[in-house]
């Protein structure tokens, strides 16, 4: 056994002898070390902004309408969220916390709170862009303008536009009230479209009360044959600033 | 130059300053440890002595990274514990998880010294029946805490886990060898 140990020592000083292996210099791993953290930090802003993005376009193309029609609102609120936007910052917040126990201290904590704490900040950061800052107005602008890149562009450049009206879901300008029908147009995708919507006779949250012509309404309901069946109506007060 | 007295961050610093002399008095203080966890830990004997020698290759390519207020030997023991991770994927005898449930919460870990020596000392006679009914993970524990004598803090710095996930597995690693020596009719703990 002592002979073998002696092998071990001789072959890996023969090695740093003859200089087969050397030792790498302090600035390789100061270097590396700036390099991880420059990724884990660059990460950390993407998710924060595809998180404050989506607050964006949510608010921005109206849908947090849909929160406050009762349960059927509740449920077109969740078929129109952009979940694939969500799962991406999900993979992100994930890879962010790989990167992070990568560093000395990170080991420390255990997953489930180094999880949490990243959602929170993730989160937290991206309400506080997204409410605080005029960043996705200025991205906005930009988009329009054709000044950002093409993915990023094509994001800020669409994000007020809501579902079309073949989806249930129209923004648009009452153009005549007749009764329990309305008339309005909608501008979205380059065209102006005239939308008929039926309201219900007894529903609280689809009625014309307090709506006049040429105001911003944000409807939702059953499409069928270009007319729409709406369940919710609102009043768009984003859509009246616009 | 007699470097027996010498700690082994002192030594570090040295060899960081160049004093290549000094790295055959790492290889002489850990090759037989180094050895004896890699054989435990992989329960296998074979091709291990290349595996060290490379350990103590990769020590000195990067000895630049340790920090010499720092204990050595955990860091050295993490440059082991990958190399012997490596070389267990390799043979695909490791799961491939991407992350581990006994690191998910915080766990309580407390050491009492004088429990730890008895138990150290009981485990140590035992400890090699059961081993290799262990899953890796748990071996790996046993053999850095009962037989290389670690402590918690520096079994977390090498497995990079936090300080309780120790505990968690130690407890768990003795649960299982309790288990294997009921199923071998082996006294356990006396």
């Amino acid at each position: 056994m002592e002979n073998k140990h002696n092998n071990i020592k001789d072959a890996v000083l023969a090695r740093i002898n003859t200089g087969e292996i050397s030792m790498r210099p302090h600035v390789y791993f100061t270097l590396r070390l700036c390099a991880l953290a420059c990724v884990a930090l660059l990460v950390l802003a993407v998710s924060i902004v595809i998180f404050n993005f989506i607050l964006f376009s949510v608010h921005a193309s109206g849908r947090e309408n849909l929160l406050m029609f009762g349960p059927r609102g509740f449920a077109s609120f969740i078929q129109f969220f952009p979940w694939w936007l969500l799962l991406i910052d999900a993979l992100l917040v994930a890879g962010l916390q790989y990167l992070v126990r990568t560093f000395q201290f990170g080991y420390r904590i255990p997953l489930l709170y180094m999880l949490a704490g990243l959602l929170v900040l993730t989160v937290g950061l991206g309400l506080f862009v997204d409410k605080v800052t005029p960043l996705n107005d200025l991205l906005e602008v930009q988009a329009h303008g054709g000044h950002l890149p093409p993915g990023v562009g094509n994001f800020f450049d669409h994000a007020r536009r809501p579902p079309r009206p073949e989806e249930g879901v129209c923004r648009c300008t009452v153009v005549s009230i007749a009764g329990n029908t309305i008339v309005a147009e909608d501008h979205n995708f380059g065209t102006t479209t005239l939308v008929t919507i039926v309201l219900p006779p007894n529903e609280a949250q689809a009625t014309t009360s307090g709506l006049r012509v040429g105001d911003n309404i944000f409807v939702v309901g059953d499409e069928d044959g270009g007319v729409i069946h709406a369940f919710g109506v609102r009043r768009d007060d984003i859509g009246n600033k616009r | 130059m007699d470097y027996r007295a010498v700690p082994d961050e002192q030594l570090a610093a040295q060899l960081q300053a160049g004093d290549k002399e000094v790295f055959g008095t790492f290889v002489e203080r850990y090759e037989a440890k180094l050895l004896r966890y890699g054989t435990k830990f992989l329960s296998r004997t074979e091709d291990i002595e290349d595996i060290v020698q490379e350990v103590f290759v990769s020590a000195y390519q990067n000895i630049q990274s340790f920090d010499t207020s720092q204990k050595f030997s955990p860091w050295l023991y993490r440059i082991a514990h990958n190399a012997y991770v490596n070389a267990l994927k390799k043979n695909s005898r490791l799961p491939r998880v991407m992350f581990d449930f006994d690191t998910l919460l915080s766990h309580q870990a407390y050491e009492d010294p004088a429990a730890a020596e008895r138990d150290r000392a009981d485990m140590r006679v035992i400890v090699d029946k059961g081993l290799e009914q262990l899953a890796p993970k748990y071996r790996e524990v046993v053999v850095l805490y009962y037989l290389e004598e670690l402590d918690y803090k520096e079994i977390a710095e090498v497995l990079q886990v936090p300080t309780g996930t120790v505990g968690v597995r130690l407890r768990r690693a003795k649960e299982a060898l309790q288990a294997a020596y009921d199923k071998l009719n082996i006294t356990y703990g006396e």
